[in-house]
């Protein structure tokens, strides 16, 4: 594998990062979006190298509306990677042992190696996708938030969804990728106390429960309130 | 009558529904990436081959399909979703495709007793799974061998 040019002071947190799902895949990920569970920042890992112990992975954020241009092929893997949201790109190598990613440095990038740019003529292929709608759900969502964001700027006080993962299996029967993603998804998930807070409302009931639906109504209050 | 085993049973055991009931025994031939002269990985699933160790970020990778062989159901197919993939790569992970993958595809003769198989995905370029029982060798069912390049970065067609 190639040398890199690191700045080992700074890390990429990626305990939060939540998979979407694949955007290319072929006998395991190639292409693999993510999403960070407070800021909404949508994150793609893209494998780039691999020698016999480790698989090697350039991490950088993508904006909801250069992805989306991405799946509709009105540009390329390279214009993805190069209209990236922000420079700075990280790198994590996963060993053998293959234990999930957030258990790995990813540490910035200080040069890219040229090699590892994406070529100028991959164009998404839909019939590598697996989980397209899954993940269309989740840029629609992120462009609307986006739009909501600039409707109420950054002011400190509209309420902020926050989702912590927890340590220990709180939910009922699915994962924790699956219940944040159904809470983001404005669909019902079950709980069970104190999983789940937004602000300083912590959830205390036990059953299947609407959370976005209830941060909506406060967020909606809110806007009613100032405008 | 006896049931048939498996040959990676004890990892396909760790997922519901795997392999799904869409697996059957099957005769017909099969075309599948293979090494000049044959290596041990040639017929090893991915998640079986630990140098390269397999792409996985987290557990939700450790899949049923991880631990079957992708076949294609003929060789203009085989040779196609090779040649897909490949140009999508960038230089030096060509180069790595081509060690991990071979540069030939094998004509394989798949009989009832060598495994299970579920539907060719014409989406796919008519990519299957097989998953072997115990006791399959199917190197010794290999009927021929097609080059997949000219020389060293041309295709044979």
């Amino acid at each position: 594998m190639k040398n890199l040019s690191i700045n080992r002071n700074r890390k990429l947190n990626t305990a939060n990062f939540i998979r979407i799902g694949d955007i290319s895949f072929f006998e395991g990920p190639l292409l693999s979006l993510f999403e960070e569970l407070n800021s909404g920042h949508l994150y793609v890992f893209d494998w780039v190298d691999r020698d016999k112990k480790h698989n090697k992975w350039l991490i950088y954020r993508v904006l909801p509306k250069v992805l989306l241009q991405y799946l509709n092929k009105k540009i390329s893997h390279f214009d993805l990677f190069n209209n990236r949201a922000e420079s700075s790109t990280y790198y994590t190598d996963i060993d053998y042992r293959n234990q999930a990613f957030y258990n790995y440095d990813a540490l910035e990038l200080t040069q890219i190696p040229e090699d590892y740019l994406p070529n100028q003529d991959n164009f998404f292929e839909p019939e590598d996708c697996p989980a397209l709608n899954r993940i269309k759900v989740v840029i629609m969502a992120s462009l609307s938030k986006q739009k909501m964001a600039n409707e109420y700027s950054n002011d400190a006080n509209v309420p902020k969804l926050i989702l912590e993962k927890p340590n220990v299996d709180v939910f009922n029967k699915i994962s924790w990728e699956e219940s944040t993603y159904r809470v983001k998804a404005n669909t019902s998930v079950y709980i069970i106390p104190t999983s789940i807070s937004y602000n300083s409302y912590t959830n205390t009931k036990n059953g299947p429960i609407n959370l976005y639906e209830k941060f909506d109504k406060t967020r909606k209050l809110y806007a009613n309130q100032y405008s | 009558m006896t049931i048939k085993k498996l040959k990676y049973q004890r990892f396909l055991e760790q997922f519901p529904n795997c392999p799904s009931e869409e697996f059957t025994e099957v005769e017909k031939d099969a075309y599948r990436w293979v090494h000049h002269p044959i290596e041990a990985v040639d017929f090893l699933p991915v998640n079986i081959i630990s140098e390269p160790p397999p792409r996985m970020l987290n557990d939700s990778d450790k899949m049923c399909m991880g631990y079957g062989l992708s076949m294609f159901d003929t060789f203009e197919n085989a040779l196609a979703k090779y040649k897909k993939i490949f140009r999508r790569m960038r230089l030096h992970q060509k180069q790595h495709f081509k060690e991990d993958k071979g540069t030939y595809v094998a004509l394989l003769e798949l009989n009832k007793d060598d495994g299970i198989a579920d539907t060719p995905k014409e989406k796919n370029y008519g990519h299957f799974t097989f998953h072997e029982y115990e006791d399959a060798n199917l190197q010794e069912n290999m009927k021929d061998l097609f080059e997949i390049f000219k020389d060293d970065e041309e295709f044979v067609n």
